[in-house]
């Protein structure tokens, strides 16, 4: 059993979660729509980009939104808790802000250096702030989506369901199993 | 009211404890009817390790059990103890507070119970961990020893078909192991070959996998993700091996989803029947000579506590105020880092290889009670690309798709599980504020990690650390523990054995001091966790043994003679 389990659900409720109930829920009575309604449609943009920033295609994987990632993620968000929604919702409004600060143009109409900037930035800030926390959770959530797919384990030996075969060659180095 | 006439034992919990005792039952002549609050699962359309999504979560829980529990505001953290904080290098610290953090009990309920996610370790208790008081003034002894208890530990074994070492030394046995032990994986032997290299003994782990097909089963085939539930059948959880023969005798019903809310207490001293609610929302009552309680170490002390009436007015089997007290957390430290060398580590069993050196309860320098060590990636989830993902590699982009490709296989980690010792402020209660969907009292877990229990965490975590790098790994880079995280599966006590009615809610036989026909079957009744086993064995032989005492109360007809 595990003992001190740390699964994947475990995990995002740990470093992604855990603090946002403490988002202040008078800041989302502004908006007329639902966050996940904005989601879908102004910023599905934004989303889109942030993404394909995490996750762009390279010479073996396509990029997320290839994988059609950014649909996926917003059913996740249906059926969390409205507070992460919420938050991605405040994250990429936050990265909107930074595009037309720096760069006079929509996050969406970025290149990759200038998205991966802004993003990074988000990470850099404090642990408990909200660019913080939203970057960790998009970027946990964007991973947990993307990996599940088979075309993104291209050049990953025995990264596949590991079920009907299992290992039968366990004890062997994996280069001659 | 008058016993079902069909049914001679209704056992509440359909895990190890409830299980084992079913079928001991059963195997005897004996009517049992076994009742579970969860669902039974189908392993072949349930479990999900054929799909592509397979990592996406964990076991997959269709009556998760966290509505039925809270915690009470747990200890403050202090500075000295920071290097027991858990943290990882790219999400830093779990616990962003400065004070301990209730997360989970880890507790599946449906036909199995918490083995449908086990690791399948499958461990005898050390000897002297069962008499703590006599030798060390700590917890208190069993109420029997290793030898009362032997003959049990081998008719679970036999059933589930316990694979081992051909030489342990860790315990006495008198017949071997009836399984071979499983060849450790290519990254279990670079644990085996660093231990020895500290001077450690490692050996095979004793494990409810099959090496062997047995009994209908075929052999496990390694893919290491035991925790997600076994489709194979292999992993030797409660509902493929006790509950199945049980079934099979014909002399055991089993009814998933009828969740037990109280026992009604009569005035002579039993039990004279209980409440449930099925799924549906429908109420009914159910009643046996005899009633088993095997809902585990939360859920049974707050049965017990829930069941209050004129006949019991602070709870059943609490007239000295001992349920619920005497409860223990698991004392758990996993350290993970990468390995230069591709290991695919992600493959084999979880936990193949294991230390007992430092088990025995004087085995650590300057503490009571004792701990051991495992191979961890498999517990750590560090199974498959996603989890590689999110917490091996930082950052994103190209280059972190590169290095993901790079990395997978070559996580190494060390599990450490130490000796949890009672204290009085750890302990089960009622809720005073909370309820679940039934308006009854969450049961309320209050733990605190004292001073030796720190001592011994961080004799874990340096040890983890030794080990890592004795096995050329390089530098953590997440490592997590009990010590700021309350995230058990194997908690005990809050009825535990004892002769003394002062200081123990169950006697030597399993039955409720004071209570005629009322006994429990599961971890509650530990007076003492052990140093770092894996309970679930010890369960399904203290649920055989009270099976025993229980025939022999049926025959006898002591369970309706008046109390003396």
């Amino acid at each position: 059993m595990p003992r001190i389990a740390l699964t994947r659900r475990v995990f995002l409720l740990l470093t992604g979660a855990g603090v946002l109930g403490a988002l202040p829920l008078a800041r989302w009575l502004g908006h007329r729509r639902e966050p996940l309604q904005v989601l879908q449609t102004g910023l599905r943009p934004s989303l889109r980009q942030c993404l394909d920033t995490l996750l762009p295609a390279d010479a073996l994987t396509p990029a997320a939104t290839e994988l059609d990632l950014d649909t996926e993620l917003l059913a996740a968000l249906a059926r969390l808790p409205a507070r992460y929604s919420r938050l991605c919702l405040q994250g990429l409004e936050w990265c909107e802000q930074r595009a037309r600060e720096r760069h006079d143009r929509d996050f969406a109409r970025l290149g990759p250096a200038e998205c991966d900037a802004i993003l990074q930035q988000a990470a850099d800030a404090p642990a408990a702030s909200m660019p913080a926390r939203f970057i960790r959770h998009l970027r946990d959530q964007a991973f947990e989506l993307y990996y599940a797919h088979p075309e993104a384990l291209t050049g990953m030996a025995g990264s596949g369901p590991p079920q009907p075969m299992g290992y039968p060659r366990y004890a062997e180095p994996p280069g001659e199993a | 009211m008058k016993p079902d006439a069909d049914v001679d034992v209704i056992v509440i919990g359909a895990g190890p404890g409830g299980g084992s005792c079913a079928w001991a039952l059963a195997r005897s002549g004996v009517r049992v009817l076994l009742l579970d609050a969860g669902p039974a699962y189908d392993p072949a359309t349930d479990y999900r390790l054929h799909r592509h999504d397979w990592e996406q979560g964990g076991f997959p829980d269709r009556a998760p059990a966290h509505d039925s529990y809270s915690f009470a505001p747990l200890q403050p953290l202090e500075p000295r103890w920071d290097e027991l904080r858990s943290w990882s290098h790219i999400h830093g610290r779990f616990t962003r507070g400065e004070r301990r953090r209730g997360w989970r009990y880890h507790h599946v309920q449906g036909i199995g119970g918490s083995t449908l996610h086990f690791s399948g370790e499958a461990h005898r208790l050390h000897p002297r961990a069962m008499q703590l008081q006599r030798d060390f003034g700590a917890a208190a002894d069993w109420p029997f020893d290793y030898a009362g208890l032997e003959p049990f530990y081998e008719q679970a074994e036999s059933l589930i078909g316990v694979t081992g070492p051909a030489s342990d030394r860790s315990r006495p046995r008198r017949r071997p192991y009836p399984q071979p032990a499983h060849p450790p994986s290519h990254a279990g032997s670079r644990l085996l070959a660093a231990g020895h290299r500290l001077g450690q003994h490692w050996q095979a782990n004793s494990l409810a996998a099959l090496s062997r097909p047995h009994a209908g089963r075929p052999a496990c085939n390694y893919c290491a993700n035991c925790a997600r539930g076994c489709p194979r059948g292999d992993k030797g959880s409660a509902d493929v091996t006790f509950i199945q023969q049980a079934r099979a005798s014909g002399r055991c019903r089993v009814l998933p989803g009828t969740r037990v809310q109280r026992l009604i207490a009569g005035p002579d001293h039993r039990i004279r029947a209980l409440e449930y609610i099925d799924t549906e929302g429908r109420r009914g009552r159910l009643s046996a000579r005899i009633i088993v309680l095997a809902a585990g170490a939360v859920q049974t002390p707050r049965l017990l506590l829930l069941s209050d009436n004129a006949h019991a007015p602070t709870g059943v089997g609490n007239a000295t105020g001992q349920v619920g007290r005497h409860f223990m957390e698991t004392l758990a430290w996993t350290s993970s880092a990468l390995h230069p060398e591709p290991l695919g580590s992600h493959r084999g069993l979880p936990m193949d290889v294991v230390c007992w050196d430092y088990n025995a309860p004087d085995a650590i320098d300057g503490l009571i009670g004792g701990c051991r060590f495992a191979a961890g990636t498999a517990e750590a989830d560090l199974l498959g690309p996603i989890n590689y993902a999110r917490r091996v590699v930082p950052g994103w982009g190209r280059e972190h798709k590169q290095r993901l490709r790079e990395r997978f296989g070559r996580a190494l980690s060390v599990v450490a599980i130490g000796e949890f010792l009672p204290n009085d402020r750890t302990y089960i209660d009622l809720d005073p504020e909370r309820t679940d969907a039934h308006g009854l009292p969450l049961a309320r877990i209050h733990s605190y990690i004292d001073e030796p229990a720190c001592r011994r965490l961080q004799f874990m975590a340096r040890t983890c650390r030794e080990l890592l790098q004795a096995a050329g790994a390089g530098a953590p880079f997440e490592e997590y523990g009990s010590y700021d995280l309350f995230s058990a599966t194997h908690v005990f006590g809050g009825a535990r054995l004892g002769h003394d009615p002062e200081h123990s809610v169950v006697n030597a036989d399993g039955r409720v001091h004071d209570w005629r026909n009322l006994y429990i079957s599961d971890a509650s009744l530990f007076p003492s966790s052990g140093g770092g086993e894996s309970p679930s064995l010890t369960i399904a032989a203290l649920g055989i043994r009270i099976a025993e005492k229980i025939r022999a109360a049926l025959q006898s007809g002591t369970d309706r003679r008046p109390k003396a």
